[in-house]
């Protein structure tokens, strides 16, 4: 038996989410100028790591350097290279890859990315073989992703060994960057990829909330500002349940950004990970974050201005998670997950955590991190 | 006309098996009894009254104080008998009531067999005819007989006392957490201890009854097999925890086996527990509520104990709890001195009055009828006929294709299955509402779920002791049927009801608040707050 996996890591990904720039596109300078260091390559790495096993059995066909080889080698995996980027990568550069892939024949594409290159690798390959996506962008709507890195390593272990080789037509959704960072949420579909089936692992379709869940929201945010302590430092995460929060209260706040309050006053707007710990020495604080529906994110998905420290400092007691019942009940049963990339972050939030979910109305939901 | 028209028994049957009903409603065009009134008609025509009569009566109405007295007759429509019958004869023939259809399809609501001769008994002018008032020494016989229901309950919970007070299921759960509260303002810590923990299968009433009484409220989501996630319960007690309420078996039928886990835990943290038995059905007379640890328990006795549903009311809710709450139950009380009952007031502990009078002494009658028919070895009878029923049924519907029965795979349920249509929604795009419009076009009720859907594409099955095979069998059929449609022509699925004098009905008001009016006076609100508007 011999196996072939594609891999297309975009190794820009992910880099405007801690800086607050909302997705990647045409800011990575400006996100890697305030000091981000790009994590694709060592999330496709950590994913990579489950298919060792397969020995020199499997290769991996690739781009060279960060578009794939880098983390192919990294994590101890034999590869050929089918693509060189040139000296100074790009975006084209995934797009190109894809195109040379499409010639080949792979038993599985992996990639490494957000939406963005979800939608780049589904215009190339279409459903040409399966497709598996590893989270490392800043937007991950698409339904083509496993929930995490190590997720989606195993996943395609499994699916790879399997006899069966089940797929599922999965959406790939994506935002308009620019609509985005002027505070529309209006995801489109961009077509459709086969990709291998295991419900527990690969994410749901992120599910749009309806028209009930604004009313819902109404008595969270209702809730939520009754019991607010005078002194404590309010940072409120991005989303539509949140927002809802952010507009009972006083001040210009942003929907797609972090706020902080204090004394039912806004005394930050869209703040960064840096301006967040600053903001928060030595007092009092608590984050409210929402979760994506159907994936069960609560943090590392669209809010990575709250850092592992900044998790840290608050603890998971000083987390509420704002979710309307429906958005509980659209995971299915899977728990919260606490995407920290950060070993003390994920061991504070795993466990039961503090849910809000209508007025003087709380559950407690159980959080996994990494 | 073809043969098989005229020979009625070969549509009817197929190798001495019921075929799928050619059902059609009956359609009427009935208007509203108000615009059927001609004035001066009359049902009755009284004769003139007696100089004598007539002078007396008048004298009889100028006792009551002005501010008592009508300034007009009310406007009510004036009809002859024969045309209200006819209205309401009509009427009824576009429903499809308890007595018409197989309706186990309106599952956790425990509908079953209401004994004709329990009707009977209440309509007898011997109960019909007795009067709140009167005194206790002529009611002596139905003074027993509430004593004997409350025994009865006790025995079937375990409990040491029992109300019978409160008028519906809801009301009860009401009723035990005014309790609950009444119980907590003795001991110092209401308003200390304020938090409810319940369950997102527990019956919404539980919820929000807690709020109702200033309780703010934890709900635990389910683990993977569908029980209560126990660890969750862990980190939801705190020294401000007030109760557990919970509902076992859920509306899943998956009976939680670590209730007394569950009990324990919330007692160790200080809390009471609250069992809601709306679910008992399939534990009479096999598990009880002081064993599994609780502190006050409900039963409805329209659904457990075989009252008439009565589209909405009267019904009862028996109130049953230990004897450290007993002086908090609400009044009056019955109680047996020296071989005599009397009616007496609860005392000050009491929470009070939840209805008037004794609550609705007639459905007692037709619960204590049924129950006392039964005996104890019938109750437990009927706990495992319903059983038995339901896990035939489940058997039965799993073989169709796009039905599956979330959570415990392999295992059987109690009394009753939440099942879910996910999978042939996704295959053919309906929905388990439509399933349930389709399901009127062959005279069956069918009902989806609670909202918030846990269960994706809901359906609720409860098939109780009442309905034989061959009842439970049609109802399969018709939901086969009705899949084999939406996978083979969904189009019938989605343009139903073709059998029915009113068409699919737009309910998407009832999802948007500002449209949706719950009394009269709220609709005329919101109509004249938009005319205001529109005006300005």
């Amino acid at each position: 038996m011999s196996l072939r996996v594609g891999l297309i890591v975009n190794a820009l990904a992910g880099v405007g989410g801690p800086a607050a720039l909302r997705g990647s596109d045409g800011v990575a300078e400006q996100a890697i100028a305030l000091g981000v260091v790009p994590q694709a390559v060592s999330r496709a790495t950590q994913a990579l790591g489950a298919l060792l096993d397969f020995g020199a059995e499997l290769t991996i066909i690739t781009g060279s350097g960060s578009l794939g080889a880098d983390a192919a080698s990294a994590a101890g995996l034999c590869c050929e290279i089918v693509y060189r980027q040139p000296s100074k990568g790009s975006a084209e550069d995934t797009a190109a890859l894809a195109r040379r892939l499409m010639l080949m024949q792979v038993d599985l594409l992996l990639f490494a990315g957000g939406d963005g290159t979800a939608r780049d690798v589904a215009e190339s390959v279409g459903d040409a073989f399966p497709v598996l996506g590893i989270p490392a962008g800043v937007k991950m709507y698409s339904g083509v992703f496993a929930t995490t890195p190590a997720a989606a390593g195993l996943l395609a272990a499994r699916y790879l060994r399997s006899r069966a080789r089940d797929v599922r037509q999965c959406e790939v959704m994506d935002l308009d960057e620019g609509d985005l960072r002027c505070g529309r949420i209006e995801p489109s579909l961009f077509g459709y990829v086969a990709s291998p089936e295991d419900p527990r692992l690969l994410q749901g379709k992120k599910v749009r909330s309806v028209a009930s869940d604004a009313v819902q929201a109404q008595a969270i945010a209702a809730n939520v500002v009754e019991t607010m302590e005078p002194d404590q430092m309010y940072l409120i995460g991005p989303g539509s349940t949140t927002w809802a929060v952010k507009q009972a209260l006083k001040g210009q706040a942003s929907m797609l950004g972090v706020d902080a309050y204090v004394g039912g006053e806004l005394v930050c707007h869209d703040a960064t990970a840096a301006a967040l710990l600053k903001l928060t020495a030595g007092r009092p604080s608590r984050i409210l974050v929402t979760c994506i529906g159907g994936q069960g994110h609560i943090f590392g998905r669209g809010n990575h201005q709250f850092s592992a420290e900044m998790v840290c400092r608050v603890g998971r007691k000083g987390v509420s998670v704002l979710a309307t019942p429906s958005k509980l009940i659209s995971l299915a049963g899977r728990p919260f997950i606490a995407d920290m990339g950060d070993v003390a972050a994920a061991a504070e939030m795993t466990g039961y955590v503090e849910v809000v979910n209508g007025y003087r109305s709380k559950a407690l939901y159980r959080c996994e991190a990494f | 006309m073809n043969q098989v028209m005229h020979n009625i028994s070969l549509s009817r049957f197929t190798n001495g098996r019921a075929n799928l009903r050619r059902y059609h409603q009956a359609r009427w065009d009935e208007p509203v009894i108000f615009e059927l009134s001609q004035r001066g008609e009359r049902g009755v025509l009284v004769p003139e009254l007696e100089q004598e009569v007539a002078d007396a009566t008048t004298q009889a109405m100028s006792t009551l104080p002005a501010g008592m007295q009508r300034s007009q007759a009310p406007r009510l429509p004036e009809l002859s008998q024969s045309r209200v019958l006819r209205h309401y004869l009509r009427l009824s023939q576009q429903t499809l009531g308890a007595d018409l259809n197989v309706d186990v399809g309106q599952g956790t609501c425990t509908i079953k067999y209401s004994p004709k001769i329990n009707e009977q008994l209440a309509r007898d002018d011997r109960m019909s005819e007795l009067h709140p008032l009167q005194d206790t020494d002529t009611v002596q016989g139905m003074l027993h007989m509430f004593h004997q229901v409350h025994a009865l309950l006790m025995e079937v919970s375990g409990m040491d006392a029992v109300s019978l007070q409160a008028r519906s299921g809801s009301q009860a759960i009401y009723g035990n957490f005014a309790l609950l509260r009444a119980y907590q303002e003795d001991a110092g810590t209401y308003g200390v201890r304020d938090e409810v923990i319940t369950t997102i299968f527990s019956h919404p009433s539980d919820a929000a009854c807690a709020r109702l009484l200033g309780y703010k409220v934890i709900t635990l989501y389910p683990d993977a097999d569908g029980y209560p996630d126990l660890d969750a319960l862990r980190a939801a007690l705190s020294p401000r925890t007030a109760a557990l309420i919970i509902t076992n078996p859920e509306d899943t039928g998956i009976f939680n086996k670590k209730i007394r886990q569950f009990t324990d835990l919330v007692r160790a943290a200080g809390g009471l527990n609250i069992y809601d038995q709306a679910n008992a059905n399939g534990l009479l007379g096999i598990t009880r509520a002081r064993e599994a640890g609780f502190d006050m328990c409900q039963f409805n006795l329209h659904k457990t104990f075989a009252t008439p549903h009565s589209c909405g009311g009267p019904a009862v809710g028996a109130m049953c709890v230990t004897q450290e709450l007993e002086r908090f139950l609400p009044s009056p009380k019955i109680m047996l001195r020296e071989g005599r009952y009397t009616v007496e007031d609860a005392g000050p502990d009491s929470i009070g009055k939840l209805s008037a009078f004794m609550g609705a002494a007639s459905i007692v009658l037709r619960a204590y009828a049924w129950a006392m028919n039964l005996g104890a070895k019938g109750l437990r009878e009927v706990a495992e006929i319903a059983v038995l029923n339901n896990n035939y049924m489940m058997h039965e519907l799993l073989k169709i294709p796009g039905l599956s029965a979330p959570y415990a795979p392999g295992k059987r349920r109690i009394e009753q299955v939440r099942y879910s249509w996910q999978k042939l929604h996704a295959d053919t795009g309906i929905r388990s509402e439509q399933i349930g419009i389709r399901a009127a076009d062959f005279g069956v009720h069918y009902w989806t779920s609670h909202h918030p859907f846990v269960v994706p594409e809901p359906a609720t099955v409860e098939p109780t002791e009442s309905f034989s095979q061959a009842d439970l069998d049609e109802f399969v059929d018709v939901m086969r049927h009705i899949a084999h449609e939406a996978y083979t022509d969904p189009e019938t699925v989605r343009s139903a009801p073709h059998n029915c004098p009113v068409h699919a009905i737009d309910g998407s008001s009832l999802d948007d608040p500002k449209r949706w009016a719950m009394t009269w006076r709220g609709y005329q609100r919101k109509l004249l707050d938009q005319e205001a508007k529109q005006g300005a």
